[in-house]
């Protein structure tokens, strides 16, 4: 029965603390013909976009990863919050991650940077890096949940959530398991070079609520960040929740090399499920 | 034939079903609607939702079914050839197919039409039934089998009684 259209209304306030932030707001009149091309100065994710305009920044805060074990979570997080501050979105990563696996759930990646990211930060058979269908990754996250039941997290950017907005409802009744949307939101479509989406403009956690998720808020630090997910990984969903993010820095992490087929075979052979279905 | 989707469904070894209702597929939806809906039954809101969630419950292992109108396919466009094909997902659709030989309304025709001919482009390999002739079963029969045996889409089109005219399996 657990995928019963809800008879309750969506709680009005989120379990989580940190919504009282509201979304860096957007100046009036940024969107018309005379920004051009030009780089809205009142926004403080564009205007450091500005200043590397198209060029791979080169200091990493996080470089101590590059190269690590795949499969490997790094173990040290940095506890520092992250309340008035954006966090590195590898840092945000490293967190997922570890709650991820300490429930043993599975991680669906949103394209684009997110995936690559992931891959870096810790590759794992139960990782379904999703390489197109931008905005679907929550939705295929949730059929996986809602066939299976397992604890599942689906990671994703601004861009991507943004595209997939339509999904939310269909995640919404689907996975009312163990199911964790996180959304990292630098501001912009990073993988594409940079540019700014809507997503300063729009209240993400709200819409999930208002489209019938159990819970949805924006943690102020890692250790909000970790508890919202070792709750939403042993409860009923599915959880919503938004990290502000800054751009990365240093090169790129590398594609995901792996063919999109022995990705899914590498994930139903992890998760058990790869003799069920075929002739 | 009022009854003959679901047990097609069953015989065919589907376990999961999801897509976006459609006049033509009525029929289909009333019984999933009743006793299926939240269990073997999720409803999309889109069509690429409803290829996204088909394909998750696939990794789950499900061996899934999407249905949607025609016109539904280009909603689906990305979904089923970033995720379904490349993944290499052994995923039957069933599509009514609207605009069948341009018999329909204006914005039905344009992708009516030619509907077979662009999921020829985009590999997907078609069978084709006329709806409501009590051969849903059969036909289904054969498209899961070319979906499994291919680990891909393939599509059972589904013409609607009043577009089958003379020769309804005319391409």
């Amino acid at each position: 029965m657990r995928h019963d259209e809800r008879t309750t209304a969506p709680p009005d306030e989120p379990r989580v603390t940190g919504r009282d932030e509201p979304p860096a707001p957007t100046p009036a009149g940024m969107w018309p013909g005379e920004t051009h091309g030009e780089v809205p100065a009142a926004s403080p994710v564009v205007a450091r976009l500005g200043e590397t305009h198209g060029e791979v920044p080169v200091a990493s805060p996080v470089g101590t990863r590059r190269g690590k074990t795949h499969g490997e979570v790094p173990v040290a997080v940095p506890v520092g919050a992250w309340r008035g501050e954006t966090a590195g979105r590898d840092e945000v990563l490293a967190v997922v991650l570890q709650a991820a696996r300490a429930a043993g759930a599975a991680v669906f990646t949103g394209n684009g940077d997110v995936a690559r990211a992931v891959a870096a930060v810790g590759d794992h058979p139960l990782n379904f890096s999703m390489f197109g269908s931008m905005g679907l990754a929550p939705v295929l996250a949730a059929g996986f949940a809602a066939r299976t039941g397992r604890p599942v997290v689906a990671v994703e950017g601004d861009g991507n959530a943004l595209m997939g907005l339509s999904g939310l409802p269909v995640t919404a009744f689907a996975a009312g398991t163990p199911f964790v949307h996180v959304v990292l939101d630098n501001g912009v479509y990073e993988t594409t070079g940079g540019q700014p989406t809507l997503a300063a403009r729009v209240d993400l956690p709200a819409m999930a609520l208002a489209a019938g998720y159990a819970t949805a808020g924006r943690p102020g630090g890692p250790g909000e960040l970790r508890d919202v997910l070792d709750g939403g990984l042993r409860a009923p969903g599915p959880s919503f929740v938004l990290v502000r993010t800054r751009l990365a820095t240093g090169a790129r992490h590398p594609r995901v090399a792996a063919h999109p087929r022995d990705i899914a075979r590498r994930f139903k052979a992890a998760a058990g499920t790869d003799d069920t279905t075929t002739r | 034939m009022s009854g003959e989707h679901v047990p097609a469904l069953l015989a065919c070894g589907v376990t999961f079903v999801t897509g976006v209702p459609d006049s033509a597929l009525a029929p289909l939806t009333a019984e999933l609607d009743a006793g299926h809906r939240g269990a073997m039954y999720l409803p999309a809101t889109r069509e690429d939702n409803a290829v996204a969630l088909a394909v998750g419950a696939w990794l789950g292992g499900a061996s899934p079914l999407v249905f949607m109108k025609s016109m539904g396919l280009g909603n689906a466009g990305d979904a089923l050839t970033s995720l379904a094909q490349v993944y290499e997902v052994p995923l039957p659709m069933y599509i009514a197919w609207h605009g069948h030989r341009g018999g329909d309304v204006p914005h039905h025709n344009v992708l009516g039409e030619v509907l077979a001919e662009v999921l020829d482009a985009l590999r997907v390999p078609v069978v084709r039934h006329v709806m409501g002739t009590g051969t849903f079963a059969a036909a289904l029969a054969e498209t899961t089998t070319l979906a499994r045996a291919r680990n891909r889409p393939a599509a059972l089109l589904g013409i609607p009684a009043h577009l089958a005219g003379e020769a309804p399996h005319a391409a």
